[in-house]
């Protein structure tokens, strides 16, 4: 069993009425690791996420970093971030997703990770998205099923997206 | 429960060490217990703020001597008061004791007294004197003294000597209060010294003591205290005997005041040395975090006197500020690991175990002390919480000491310390059973918000330290013998995160989640629950539980800090939190309002989703698998089967399953604990242990209201149900996922649920709902599939190919259900295929009638062979949408992924533009309809002439709602409807339809036509056949006529006579033509257009002579179109014979320059009989042609001409029609009139003909060439001369009956004016009249009625005349001129032939040439006499008047042949000489 340090499992983004925008997932990579994500499962996981969002959005006054929603098992954890337009976005964080760089990496990568750890890579992710809504081709009402009434695409593909953005530093 | 646990949680209360040397201390005890815990004690520290400690519990102990020497006596006690907690406690004291000597060298691992006590029983002054003054002397140097031998506060302690008075001692007389001076109702303790009482010694045992053992300083403090037992309460053998006499009763305020004394004085005591230890240990922190960056820190150690004033501040009740401490120290501990992992601790003597030793037997172990497999059950909750207390009861602080625990069991430690903390706060029922008033209280006051903080906290325990564990086993297993295996490994680690989450479930059981088990226990032992449809109401509000409201959550802040890592400041801001009102509601009522409910309900599903995330993981390895992963798997394993190729490369697989099961069972099996071994005998008891938990994780979750949550849990539940056999309650559950998955736009989980309840459906044989969920979600997969299509950047490495749903073979097996069902369903065809493409194209059917059409769509679904059954296009004509052509496909359709393109042929002929309605691809009972845009028909403005639509529709209609512009091939079936050129202007006009059989050798026809215009009635009765026969067999049906058999390349006229209503400028008529031939049955479709009004207008005037009559005809067009009359007759009749002019040649009519003709009509005398009315009637016939007729069929003829030779004329069904269309539009006025006067016609140029609309839709290969050809015709054909006497224009030779009725008039009269001259004229026919000379006149008035309709015509209304009829002459003279003698109106009889003479005398007035007046005659008008007012009136006798001197002329001169002169007297009236006329009016 090699080390293993963490690294993002899944990107969600998640529209203002709860409809996903995109959903992005990274398998794990490393000899012995390389089992697909299952895009099913990780649906379920961001759609349940939203609970957590709504139950803390009344007191959530200040920021956009919701920290850990949830952790789903000693591998697996999502943390959350709201962007003032009502536009979520939930890292999946896989804590063995990839193989350590370094035995002490894997080691202090048992211990979990920081919140602030995090904070990065939603950074990244929203300037991302900003670029993408800055995007004149790009029109957020399209994805919206409410607006076009569950006709819409449902997704969109992201034009370009800092890889592995904010994976274990 | 181990002594070691109760000694880790008895730290939560101060500890009182008393020395009982009388054994007297059971009587006060339970007096004691009453009044514990001490209340409100109030703590100020220099370095913190003032801290109120709200209760604070205290633990009794006897010391050593105590303890070994009085036993007897305190289980004498122990029997006297059971109830006695600290009785109860001491039985564990010894080994305690024990172990807190060993470690005397660490400060703060055990829980040394911070109070002395001295239980003295004293009974009189002499007793004290002798013995016990020395007692307590010696007892109080021996516990000084070995406090000044540590020489630290850290044991620091007080004493309090409390003299316990039996009743009826010589101590108990002693009065010890007294009455105040100022108020009496307050007591006062007696002075202590110098006080005298009559007749006794002045100082009480209790006055000595303090005299002896206080000190003396002001600021000392008294550690003295009494209390006197009442007598019912001490055992008869410790009452002195005999007892004193004068016992001095305490009143019942007295005893408050002595039990306040001694309470008070504890308080001040335990404070004094718990604050001087506090200070003790923060100095040692200080010390040590100073060292914390020099070699030689070890963290354990400080960790040690940091715990240490955590304990102390948890015994003194500072819950809170010792939970600080804690989370403070895991922060650090945490650091302290990081930096040894990080290699950055080198200089530190920080160390850690590398392993845990004794985890995987701690965890084994568990489950044997079970003893049923209802674990897990609300009942046996209790049983669960002790069961894995275990995981926690072991004694960490040693190994923390010795500085080699492992970084597992420390974080365990932490953990179990920092919820045994906060579930104390939280005031729940494991920490007040463990403060010892639990039973007692019930169960209100509870704060949920810090329940759920505990759940919370253990979730992200459980994760961070799993993966620790693993880690930790890891390592262990390379150490130790024998080694454990990958699996063991992961099997213990599921194990213990199952087991620790249901220990903290356990111990976060708030009753009021009893709300949501209780439902869970109705559910029934084994799991057999069927959920009902209440169960999915929570989210209407039909729930029984609580749901949760925004305003609810405003009002409490989440307990839930959003960061985890980083502990510290979490932990304040939990403590921060305001304190629980949850003790002071009645939270039965108000339940719904309860703070932290939901929280807690969330927390715990959520642990109790991580404990079925164990057993899904744990029987994964068997195989076994429930709710969405079981479908995933199940998916898997069948792609699989299908491309079993390449195994090598499927790592997607779980290692494990790669191994035989049977061996892998026993191994898994060993490690298990006995609890979850259990659950995982069987599949069968996976899936119960599955259900049981998803269910009760629903309940929570449905309780704090997470629908989305629930949602996914139902989702399993339902694919558990299914997987259990129970396919109806599967189906029900997803029936009510479904539309919330929907709205949102969640399609990949909408696309499973779908494809798994359309499963389900199946399994049921829901037919009609399975075809919908099924076409539901292929449109789905097909939209997705649809925009996928679009060229979109992708991520490098993007898994979108995940995103491929595969629905292969589920359309076909749709359309193979569907075909059982009764009705149809249809569906919009553009969710399920692709860029449905319509070619534009006419492709004309070999040898036969008809046409067709290319379609293409794309088939985007991965079905490998879908067979349709038709597609059919529905065309509607653009101007009279009635027309309809419907194309279908021929036969089935057997549909491949990608592009289908599809000929669609149809048996109709038409032409014209055709707008495309609607596709309609059907396939079982399934029809897939795509409508072209139905709503905005483009509207058509028609001239006044009938037009062919140049305009196509406007843009966005076109690029929407294809047109389609019809032709039919050269030789087909044709037929043509004009007016027959004849018109007789009395009788129905005709229609003539020209059908031509084109190659088609016709078996039969049926020829429908229907009036489309107002008012036109159509006489098919009245047919008439040329060429063809009617069939007379069949039977005769409205608006249609059955014709017999017609060979190839016939023609034939059916003549159809027609009527209408009203004056109309134009018929209108559909025509549909139904043929049989050999090749199958045909149909034409047309609608006509035609000019009812006729081109030119004639007006007739009449003149009536006595035995003539003239006729003028004037001719003019109407519409202002130029007309050539070639000939114009007017024949005689029976009655009349006409003379006429002849007509010289055709003459071109203008509509400002018309044409006029004259007839002389005369009476034919000869008559034998009167003929009837009508043929009396005279027959104009005009011979015309139109101009633009002619000019239009030149061009056509030309055109066709020309067409004939080229290679276009197959074409000439497309294009000689549009040039008919464009010819009647574009010759028209002024061009027109041009032409006609020029005699020669300027063609209209390519352009204007709009030949591209009209090549646009042809081949590719005929176009460009079709169009150079049709430019080359426009470019060689500018000019046409126009040629009336051509053959062409003979046939267009149209002619118009019309019958001219002469008017018949009663009377004619002629009159004539004769005057009587004097003397002939000189010169004929111009008289002269001399001025003011009168002349007499004879008018002659003859009459006739030979005009009359009674001499002339039979039958007519005036057969004789019954009356003659009175007439008015009256003498029209203008009265200026005449002076007119005699009567001017003169009333007459008239008798024909009979000629009246009336005589006139004429005077002219005036000079000059005159016509003679003129007479008008006019029937007498009806005298109505009176009376016979309402008599009918006679009918007009109607006459005409003949005045043959109407032209005649007189000169009226002045007579001035005779002239008088007048001569006067005088010589001025010479120069007044005046010739006067003879003859003029002489004066006098």
């Amino acid at each position: 069993m090699g080390s293993r340090s963490p690294s993002i499992a899944a990107i969600g983004i998640i529209g203002r009425h709860n409809n996903p925008l995109h959903t992005a997932l990274f398998p794990a990579t490393g000899e012995g690791h390389e089992q697909q994500r299952d895009r099913l499962e990780y649906s379920f996981m961001l759609n349940s996420s939203l609970d957590i969002f709504e139950a803390r959005m009344p007191s959530k006054t200040v920021g956009h970093d919701f920290g850990l929603l949830h952790a789903l098992d000693e591998r697996l954890a999502l943390y959350g971030w709201l962007t003032n337009t009502g536009v979520k976005l939930v890292i999946v964080v896989d804590m063995e997703g990839s193989t350590a760089p370094t035995p002490e990496a894997g080691k202090t990568a048992i211990l979990g990770l920081r919140n602030s750890d995090l904070a990065p890579a939603f950074q990244a992710l929203q300037t991302a998205y900003i670029g993408l809504l800055r995007n004149p081709f790009y029109i957020p009402d399209e994805h919206d099923p409410q607006a076009t009434k569950g006709s819409g695409l449902a997704s969109y593909h992201q034009h370009s997206f800092p890889q592995r953005s904010g994976q274990d530093r | 429960m181990s002594a070691r646990v109760m000694e880790a949680s008895s730290s939560s209360k101060v500890t009182v060490e008393y020395h009982d040397p009388s054994g007297v201390f059971p009587l006060v005890s339970r007096d004691i217990a009453t009044r514990l815990p001490l209340r409100n004690l109030n703590w100020q520290s220099p370095s913190r703020p003032l801290r109120q400690i709200k209760q604070l519990h205290l633990d009794f102990v006897p010391d050593r001597h105590t303890e070994t020497s009085l036993r007897p006596p305190t289980q004498n006690g122990d029997s006297i008061g059971p109830t006695s907690f600290d009785i109860v406690r001491t039985g564990n004291d010894p080994r305690k004791d024990a172990v807190k000597e060993r470690r005397h060298q660490i400060p703060g691992l055990k829980t040394s007294p911070y109070l002395k006590l001295f239980i003295l029983r004293c009974d009189d002054k002499d007793v004290y004197k002798a013995t016990d003054r020395q007692r307590v002397r010696e007892w109080l140097r021996e516990n000084t003294q070995a406090e000044g031998k540590r020489g630290a506060n850290h044991e620091a302690f007080e004493w309090l000597i409390l003299h316990v008075v039996i009743p009826g001692t010589v101590a108990a007389s002693e009065a010890r209060w007294r009455e105040s001076v100022k108020e009496p109702d307050e007591l006062k303790e007696r002075k202590r010294n110098n006080l005298k009482l009559p007749g006794k010694s002045t100082r009480t045992v209790f006055d000595r003591l303090r005299a002896d053992f206080n000190e003396s300083s002001k600021n000392a403090q008294d550690r003295i205290a009494q209390i006197r037992l009442l007598k019912k309460d001490v055992p008869p053998d410790l009452l002195p005997t005999p007892a004193v006499a004068e016992t001095l009763e305490e009143t019942s305020q007295e005893r408050d005041l002595a039990w306040k004394d001694l309470m008070d004085k504890l308080k001040v005591l335990i404070l004094g040395p718990f604050d001087a230890r506090v200070r003790q240990y923060e100095a040692d922190i200080a010390e040590q975090e100073a060292r914390r960056s020099l070699a030689g820190f070890n963290f354990c150690t400080f960790f040690i006197h940091k715990e240490g004033l955590a304990k102390a501040l948890e015994s003194i009740g500072l819950v809170e500020d010792a939970l600080v401490i804690y989370d403070e120290l895991s922060l650090g501990l945490e650091t302290a690991v990081r930096e040894l992992a990080s290699g950055e601790a080198g200089r530190t003597a920080t160390t850690f175990a590398t392993f845990t030793d004794d985890i995987q037997a701690r965890i084994q172990e568990g489950g044997k002390m079970m003893v049923n497999g209802t674990h897990g059950n609300l009942g046996t909750m209790a049983e669960g919480n002790r069961r894995h207390a275990d995981l926690f009861s072991k004694d960490y602080r040693e190994k923390i000491v010795r500085s080699d625990i492992s970084v597992f069991d420390f974080f365990c430690y932490l953990f179990s310390r920092q919820k045994a903390l906060i579930l104390r706060l939280a005031n729940t029922r494991a920490a007040r059973a463990e403060l010892g008033g639990g039973g007692a209280v019930k169960d209100g006051g509870e704060d949920l918000v810090l329940t759920s903080e505990v759940a919370w906290r253990a979730s992200s325990f459980i994760h961070n330290n799993a993966r620790m564990l693993r880690q930790d086993l890891y390592d262990g297993s390379q150490l130790n013998e024998p080694a454990l295996s990958q699996t063991d490994i992961e099997s213990l680690v599921c194990a213990w995160t199952y087991a620790v989450a249901e220990h903290v479930l356990s111990e976060t059981a708030a009753p009021v989640l009893g709300l949501a088990q209780s439902d869970g226990k109705a559910a029934g032992p084994n799991g057999t629950h069927k959920l009902t449809r209440l169960d999915f109401a929570f989210p209407m509000g039909a729930s029984p539980y609580p749901q949760r409201s925004s305003s609810l959550m405003i009002r409490k802040p989440p307990p839930a800090p959003p960061e985890l890592q980083r502990p510290a400041s979490m932990a304040v801001e939990s403590v921060g939190s305001p304190p629980s009102s949850a003790g002071t509601m009645d939270w039965a009522t108000q339940n719904a309002g309860i703070p932290g409910l939901p929280e807690l309900a969330t927390y715990r599903a959520e642990l109790l989703m991580v404990q079925r995330r164990m057993g899904e993981l744990l029987a994964a390895r068997r195989g076994w698998r429930a709710g969405w992963a079981s479908v995933k798997h199940g998916k898997r394993k069948g792609d699989r089967a299908l491309e079993e190729v390449d195994l090598d490369a499927d790592a997607d697989e779980e290692v494990n399953s790669k191994t035989p099961p049977e061996a892998e069972e026993s191994i898994v099996s060993q490690c298990l604990p006995a609890y979850l071994a259990q659950d995982l005998e069987s599949e069968n008891a996976f899936h119960s242990a599955y259900e049981r938990l998803s269910e009760q994780a629903m309940r929570y979750f449905a309780l704090a209201t997470q629908t989305k949550s629930v949602e996914a849990i139902i989702g399993d539940l339902a694919v558990l149900k299914r997987q259990q056999g129970d396919v109806a309650s599967a189906e029900t559950y997803l029936q009510h996922l479904l539309p919330s998955y929907e709205q949102e736009g969640w399609s990949m989980m909408q696309a499973e649920m779908l494809r798994f309840y359309a499963e389900c459906l199946k399994e049921l044989d829901q037919k009609l709902r399975y075809v919908e969920t099924v076409l539901k979600l292929l449109g789905k997969v097909a939209r997705r599939k649809m925009a996928q299509r679009l060229p979109i950047m992708r991520l490098s490495y993007d898994t979108s190919t995940n995103d491929e749903f595969n629905v292969s073979g589920l359309l076909a097996d749709a359309i193979a259900v569907s075909a059982n069902l009764a009705t149809q369903v249809t569906s919009p065809l553009e969710h399920f295929f692709s860029n449905l493409e319509l070619d534009r194209e006419v492709i004309h059917l070999e040898e036969t009638d008809g046409f067709a059409l290319r379609v293409r769509f794309t088939h985007v679904l991965d079905d490998d062979s879908t067979e349709l059954d038709q597609v059919s296009l529905r065309l509607v004509g653009l101007e009279d949408p009635n027309q309809e052509i419907r194309l279908v496909s021929d036969g089935a359709i057997s549909l491949k992924p990608g592009i289908v393109e599809l000929r669609l042929a149809t048996n109709t002929t038409a032409f014209g533009h055709f707008l495309a309605e609607s596709v309609t691809i059907s396939a079982g009972m399934l029809s897939f309809v795509h409508h072209f845009q139905p709503k905005t028909q483009p509207t058509l403005k028609l001239n006044d002439d009938e037009v062919f639509v140049t305009t196509s529709p406007s843009e966005e209609s076109r690029s929407t709602q294809p047109v389609i512009f019809v032709y039919p091939v050269e030789y087909a079936f044709d037929a043509r409807v004009t007016m027959r050129k004849e018109v007789h202007i009395d009788k129905p006009r005709w229609l003539e339809v020209s059908l031509s059989s084109g190659w088609n050798e016709i078996q039969s026809i049926t020829l429908r036509m229907k009036p489309t215009s107002a008012g036109l009635r159509l006489h098919l009765a009245d047919a008439k056949f040329d060429g063809i026969e009617h069939n007379d067999k069949e039977a005769r049906k409205q608006g249609q006529l059955a014709l017999c058999e017609m060979d190839a390349n016939r023609t034939a006229i059916v003549g159809v006579p027609y009527t209408v209503d009203q004056a109309t400028p134009h018929i209108s008529i559909r025509l549909e033509v139904r043929y049989e031939t050999s090749k199958g049955s045909f149909s034409f479709l047309k609608s006509v257009l035609l000019r009812h009004e006729l081109p030119l207008d004639v007006d007739v005037d009449d003149i009536f002579r006595a035995d003539m009559l003239f006729s003028r005809f004037t001719v003019r067009p109407t519409a202002g179109l130029p007309l050539v009359i070639t000939d114009a007759t007017l024949q005689d009749s029976s009655v009349y014979g006409v003379d006429a002019p002849p007509l010289g040649g055709p003459v071109t009519v203008y509509a400002n320059s018309p044409l006029e003709l004259m007839y002389k009509v005369t009476r034919k005398q000869d008559l034998e009989h009167k003929p009837a009315k009508r043929d009396a009637a005279l027959c104009l016939t005009l011979q015309y042609m139109s101009t633009a007729e002619v000019l239009a069929a030149m061009v056509q003829e030309t055109f066709a001409a020309a067409l004939q030779g080229s290679e276009y004329q197959r074409l000439s069904r497309l294009l000689l029609p549009v040039v008919a269309a464009r010819c009647k539009t574009l010759i028209a006025g002024s061009i027109l009139e041009v032409a006609v006067l020029l005699g020669q016609l300027k063609t209209p140029s390519f352009t204007d003909f709009g030949w591209q609309d009209i090549v646009a839709p042809l081949p590719q290969l005929v176009r460009s060439g079709l169009s150079e050809w049709l430019r080359g015709w426009h470019r060689e054909h500018t000019s046409l001369p126009v040629d009336y006497d051509s053959a062409l224009a003979k046939a267009l030779s149209r002619r118009l009956n019309i019958s001219v009725e002469i008017p018949t008039v009663d009377i004619v009269f002629t009159t004539s004016l004769t005057l009587r001259l004097d003397a002939a004229p000189r010169t004929p026919g111009a008289d002269v009249l001399t001025l003011g000379k009168p002349i007499q006149a004879e008018l002659r008035v003859n009459s006739t009625d030979a005009w009359s309709a009674h001499l002339l015509i039979a039958q007519s209304k005036h057969k004789t005349r019954q009356t003659r009829p009175h007439f008015i002459l009256e003498v029209q003279a203008d009265p200026e001129i005449w002076l007119l003698g005699g009567p001017r109106r003169v009333h007459f009889q008239a008798v024909p032939d009979d000629p009246v003479i009336f005589g006139v005398t004429l005077v002219p007035l005036k000079v000059g040439e005159h016509h003679l007046p003129v007479t008008d005659i006019q029937a007498t008008p009806e005298t109505i006499e009176e009376g016979r007012s309402g008599a009918k009136p006679r009918d007009a006798v109607t006459c005409e008047t003949h005045h043959v001197s109407s032209g005649r002329t007189v000169e009226v001169i002045s007579d001035v042949r005779q002239t008088r002169i007048h001569v006067e007297d005088s010589a001025a009236v010479d120069s007044s000489l005046a010739a006067q006329p003879v003859g003029a009016s002489k004066p006098g």
